[in-house]
């Protein structure tokens, strides 16, 4: 059970938020504009490293808020993303 | 009864004026208040107390404490509970308790005749012998017979368990010396601190031992540390409670055991704490030998606990056999205690002047060990071998053999907490270094094996624990304590004479060091593997005692150093702990999460059969009258919606109000179709895809006035769709002035559906003009119905007329009531969840769960339609386009009609061609009796199914193959007449 | 029993559920409430009135059934500017107060927020998570130290049993 910081409500327990998937990769603004091959890469192929990732989490029983994290894949180290304050 | 035949006259921390009666194994026997279940059968004389799990060996007490390899019990009555350790459990008055593993006791075990035919039992065994035909044949057998406790059966009526959550600025776990020494410091600096140990009472190693603090008993200083701790409201200390698990980011799980009245609670603690500190002390390991598990061989530990604490006489002739320093006090207290200690058999050439004084006037036979132990059900005697002849030099006889292997910290939570371990030579244990977590050792958990040097480290890992988390550092106070010796020479295991003698490394798994070679032999290289394949230390005591001797066998037969070896990682749970402790409060009623709408009492009440549906709601199934059966019922009330009238309660869909000057675009990228045309006061079905272009959920979208909307999902995707909704406007979209609140439990709604819904909705009461003209399908009106504030949608998952009438929650069971009044003379019918299944499937609409699996995109159930709007973007139309761009064939609603009309077919049933045993073309997704049809009907996905429509298609079920003709998905009313009436 | 401490369900009160930048949230409820909390999951009560800062821009405000119809006249949610979001929301929430000397102890079991003094303070208000679900936790002033906990109001039930069990 990890905590995590929220921006706005401070250290909570893992329990109060739901995994959002990697946030390293933002949606295309303009998807018709990608090739095929750009659009399925964006899609499909999220990388997944040993060491930190930028991951989304929904403080869905907190305050409702999408946050970025970056959490250590290898050691759980959670830091606020920098870009994200 | 039996007289306690072995309780020392005076001394210990027993109360011999409150005697307390329990039963083992069916007899009846007598303890002291302050005894465990160990020391109390010790006390009687009690030393064959088990049966060992593979071999059905005799098997005694070996420990004092948490490490116990030899005695596991299950105990009855009201505290029943499984394979707990002897040595763990307090006595308490009227305590019941059994052997695990014999049958129909230790002293006559059945099972016994496996220590006979133990050559045939070897490493590996069972996945040598029991993989033929299958292991599935076998397998209840071994279970029985490998034993263990049984689950005990019933309810916990009397038995009460509770999780709870703390936080604490540090969390010191155990109160031996170390754990007393830091706690202390960190409180005094004002840090909010937790203590917990696994004792009643507080002291660790000092509850033992004869060393002096400030010049007195060790219990003079541990009183006042707990004086002064108590005293401090910064401060929750805990006994019976053993931390059994660290997690991520120092969350600790602790279970409380409360107290020794019968029926005392459970409680499984999860502290998060900003700092732990590990003073858990070390473990006294032991030597492998012959014989080394008759009853009567002992860890030397725990004889200074039972002799010190118990005032239990462990024996009268005693041998102590030892690798280290710490033996010979356990040496001098039992000579101490009157016993007669025959001689310490020390493998180590030179022993240190320190160690002999402590045990002065005791015969030391140096460079010998113990070659093989006598006896069978208590040992009688040992053979000593000199190690620089290799030859057997003598035999004593003892009814009491002590050994210690040395000390290994306890790092367990340490590790738990992904912290490091190097194996350190002159210990020759592994200690910790470091962890990627805030948790540190003190004291002898983290190698220092001295009371003073405990105290010391216990003190600055303390201050440092407080100063971390953001509290002032204060000087350390020590107060002045002996700093012992401690050297050790490793001896990893004592060749025995000649085959057929068991030298245990696992006493509680019956796994021999022969095993362990075998296993070595098989090709098993590294550490991991070989405990796997031998059960080696992976019992219920993790091989606290005894999984060193692995790795040094281990690391010995491949000419390594045990540093080069590595180690295993160490899980949780640290000590066993009990299922329904974790469980906590949420058992019984509340151990699945429901949901309530204001009529659920009423439906129950009605004598609905209630279903778990979606997102954790109670819904009703159906509501048989009298004796119907489930068909009939289910017939009754969708004849009731065709024909006349019926009632559900919609309340459990979804919700969410959108405001604000972005909530078209939102909607417009959220939803497939466009929404931003849709005008106030009107409603849209609109289809929700995911970024890979497949249907997340569908709905109805109301628009209340320019800037507001209101969005419905189905009941089980709410959450999901709310998720979906949150990321688009905070992540994708953050710079769009739009708002969501979940509205789904501000309104409840009924459905009042069917040809005469109308005149229901009349009879009711209202202001809003139901005239079809001004008040058209897919629209919506607010207006007072009965007496209520209403918001009434024309929409209609039946395909019948239909209104949702929704009110606020606190009117919603007087509304219900009023509408069974009012539609009592049109035989109005309440209607389930499973009529509402066939009703749709007439209609063919769809159904999330059914159709709607996550494979398909709107063209596949032919409403490519919502995506035929000119929107540059909306989310999954990238991906539709691209997937129908490669052309494969693609898996399309259609109706099915079986051949024979009166046969269905399970849903889920697979199509294939011909119905042969080959690749699926599809499968059936829904099939009922249709009302309408007066026959079974079906709806499916199947490949090319559209421009297969007239063709036949085959199910295949088991021992049958049904034909059954494609057909349009539509069994009712193609053209919309009747919902739009 | 075994903790010194009760449970009682609330009755309906009227909620507003209002979204949007903390100075536009002050002007429209300047004639409604004087006091708005200043910092992230607190309330601040004023009269019969308490408002709850729970989000970023998500405020609550709570105030006695009777005043419902009235506030609704004065705030009118559905001709609120585009900027603001009003909803009425009060038979969404089942409000439970938890009281006693032992009432920590209970919404302890309840929820894994830390309601130490220093994380969770008199005035202290936030969503948090309370037996598997979203709830809304206040501490309330005073030496009695009670806590209101609020879940969606389909839960009540389910709430009102773990209760029981825990106080039985």
């Amino acid at each position: 059970m990890l905590e995590i910081c929220c921006p706005f409500c401070g250290r909570r327990n893992e329990s109060e938020f739901s995994y959002g998937g990697p946030a390293a990769m933002r949606r295309p603004e303009r998807p018709e504009d990608l090739s095929a091959e750009d659009w399925v890469e964006y899609l499909t192929v999220p990388s997944n490293p040993l060491g930190p990732v930028l991951e989304h989490w929904w403080h869905a029983r907190g305050c409702g808020a999408w946050i970025t994290v970056r959490r250590d894949t290898g050691t759980h180290e959670i830091k606020p993303d920098s870009d994200d304050a | 009864m039996m007289p306690n035949s072995y309780r020392l006259k005076d001394g210990g921390r027993i109360d011999r004026s409150k005697p307390l009666r329990f039963q083992f194994n069916g007899r009846e026997y007598r303890g002291c208040q302050g005894d465990t279940l160990a020391s109390a059968l010790l006390a009687n004389g009690i030393h064959l107390t088990a049966r060992s799990f593979k071999y059905h060996r005799p098997r005694g007490i070996i420990s004092a404490g948490c490490e116990e390899p030899g005695t596991f019990v299950e105990l009855l009555g009201p505290d029943s509970s499984g394979n707990r350790a002897a040595t763990m459990v307090p006595l308490a008055d009227g305590l019941k308790a059994k052997s695990v593993n014999c049958w129909p006791s230790p002293e006559f075990d059945l099972g016994g005749i496996n220590q006979f035919l133990a050559g045939l039992l070897p490493a590996g065994f069972y996945y040598k012998t029991f993989m033929w035909p299958s292991w599935r044949l076998y397998e209840p057998l071994i279970r029985r017979a490998a034993g263990l406790a049984e689950a005990p059966a019933g309810e916990f009526d009397g038995r009460e368990f509770e999780t709870r959550h703390a936080h604490a600025d540090v969390l010191v776990v155990g109160a031996g010396p170390a754990g007393l020494s830091a706690a202390l410091h960190a409180a005094r600096a004002g840090a909010r601190v937790m203590l917990v140990d696994e004792n009643a009472e507080a002291g660790g190693s000092l509850l033992d031992g004869r060393e002096r603090i400030d010049g007195a008993a060790p219990g003079e200083w541990v009183r006042s540390a707990i004086d002064e701790l108590a005293g401090m409201n910064n401060v929750r200390r805990l006994g019976n409670s053993t931390a059994w698990g660290i997690r991520e980011h120092n969350l600790a799980l602790i279970l409380e055991r409360g107290g020794e009245k019968p029926g005392a609670m459970l409680r499984n603690w999860r502290v998060r704490a900003a700092r732990i500190v590990v003073a858990t002390g070390a473990i006294e390991r032991t030597l492998v030998f012959a014989n080394n598990d008759r009853p009567g061989v002992m860890l030397a530990s725990a004889a200074l606990a039972y002799v010190n604490r118990f005032a239990v006489a462990l024996g009268r002739k005693a041998v102590v056999f030892t690798n280290n320093d710490s033996a010979y006090a356990s040496a001098g207290c039992l000579k101490n205690a009157g016993i007669d200690v025959r001689a310490i058999v020390d493998c180590r050439r030179n022993v240190p002047e320190a160690a002999k004084l402590r045990a002065d006037g005791v015969r030391i036979l140096r460079g010998c060990v113990v070659s093989e132990a006598h006896g069978r059900k208590r040992v009688s005697g040992v053979t000593v071998r000199s190690r620089s002849t290799g030859e057997d030099c003598e035999s004593i006889e003892c009814d009491l053999l002590l050994h210690s292997g040395g000390w290994n910290p306890a790092v367990h939570l340490f590790s738990q907490s992904r912290g490091d371990l190097r194996f350190d030579d002159a210990l020759a244990a592994y200690v910790p270094v470091a962890s990627s977590h805030p948790v540190a050792c003190a004291g002898a958990a983290g190698g220092r094996m001295t009371l003073a040097g405990s105290l010391a480290d216990g003190a600055r890992v303390g201050i440092e624990a407080a100063v971390a988390a953001g509290f002032p550092r204060i000087p350390a106070a020590l107060p002045c304590a002996s700093e012992d010796s401690y050297s050790i020479e490793a001896l990893w295991n004592v060749e025995p004479r000649g085959a057929g003698r068991k030298c245990f490394v696992d006493i509680l798994n019956d796994v021999t060091d022969g095993d362990i070679r075998l296993a070595l032999r098989e090709g098993y290289r590294n550490v991991e593997q070989v405990k796997r394949y031998t059960t080696g230390g992976m019992g219920l005591d993790q091989g606290k005692t005894g999984n060193i001797n692995i790795l040094g066998i281990i690391a010995a037969a491949q000419g390594l150093a045990l540093s080069e070896l590595g180690t295993t990682t160490f899980r949780s749970p640290y000590a066993p702990v009990e299922f329904g402790a974790i469980g906590g409060t949420r058992s019984g009623p509340v151990f699945l999460p429901y949901r309530h709408t204001p009529v659920t009492a009423w439906n129950i009440a009605r004598g609905a059969v209630i279903y778990e549906a979606g997102a954790r709601w109670r819904r009703p199934g159906y509501f048989p009258i009298g004796a119907e059966t489930l068909d009939e019922a289910v017939e009754r009330e969708c004849k009731a919606v065709r024909n006349g009238v019926g009632v559900y309660d919609g309340s459990p869909l979804g919700k969410f109000e959108l405001n604000g000057r972005d909530a078209s675009k939102l909607l417009e990228l959220a939803y497939a179709n466009s929404i931003e045309s849709l005008k106030p006061g009107r409603g849209r079905y609109g289809i929700m895809l995911s970024d890979d272009g497949l249907i997340l959920d569908d709905g109805v979208v109301f628009r209340l006035s320019k800037s507001r909307y209101l969005a419905t999902t189905s009941t089980a995707n709410a959450d999901l769709v709310h998720r979906h909704l949150e990321f688009i406007r905070q992540v994708e979209r953050p710079e769009w002035d739009v708002k969501i609140t979940e509205v789904t439990s501000q309104w409840c709604n009924a459905t009042i559906c069917g040809p005469q819904a109308r005149e229901i909705v009349e009879g009711l009461g209202t202001d809003i003009d139901l005239d079809p003209e001004s008040f058209p399908f897919m629209t919506w009106r607010q207006g007072r119905v009965a007496e209520f504030s209403s918001r009434v949608f024309r929409v209609s998952f039946t395909g019948e007329l239909s209104f949702e009438i929704n009110v606020a929650p606190r009117d919603f069971a007087a509304l219900w009531d009023r509408i069974m009044d009012v539609g009592a003379p049109y035989g109005i019918a309440p209607v389930g969840s499973e009529s509402n299944h066939v009703l749709r499937t007439e209609k063919g609409f769809l159904s999330l769960g059914h159709e709607v699996d996550g494979t398909v995109d709107p063209y596949d159930l032919g409403m490519g339609w919502i995506m035929s709007g000119n929107k540059l973007d909306s989310i999954g139309r990238r991906s539709v386009e691209l997937r129908r761009q490669g052309g494969a064939p693609r898996r399309e609603l259609v109706g099915l009609l079986p051949l024979d009309p009166n046969m269905a077919i399970p849903e889920g049933s697979p199509l294939t061609p011909e119905g042969r045993k080959t690749r699926t073309e599809g499968f059936v997704s829904a099939c009922v009796k249709s009302v309408v049809k007066e026959r079974w009907i079906a709806l499916g996905l199947l490949e090319r199914g559209r421009a297969r429509i007239g063709q036949t298609a085959h199910a295949r079920v088991k021992g049958a193959i049904i034909p059954a003709k494609v057909v349009a998905p539509c069994f009712y009313d193609p053209e919309g007449s009747k919902l739009r009436s | 029993m075994r903790y010194d401490a009760s449970v009682a369900k609330q009755e309906l009160q009227a909620l507003f559920d209002i979204k949007g930048r903390a100075d536009e949230v002050r002007e429209y409820l300047a004639g409604v409430a004087r006091l708005l909390p200043g910092s992230p999951c607190t309330f601040a009560a004023d009269g019969s009135r308490t408002i709850y800062f729970l989000g970023r821009s998500h405020w609550l405000l709570r105030a006695p059934l009777e005043q419902e119809i009235g506030l609704l006249e004065e705030l009118r949610p559905d001709d609120a500017t585009e900027e603001l979001s009003v909803v009425l929301v009060s038979d969404s929430y089942a409000f439970f107060e938890i009281s006693g000397t032992d009432a920590p102890d209970i919404v302890s079991i309840a929820s894994p927020l830390d309601i130490g003094s220093r994380a969770f303070p008199e005035f202290g208000a936030t969503f948090t998570e309370a037996f598997g679900i979203k709830a809304l936790l206040a501490r309330k002033p005073g030496d009695r130290g009670a806590y209101e906990l609020a879940v969606d109001r389909s839960y009540e039930n389910m709430v009102a049993e773990y209760f029981r069990r825990i106080l039985r």
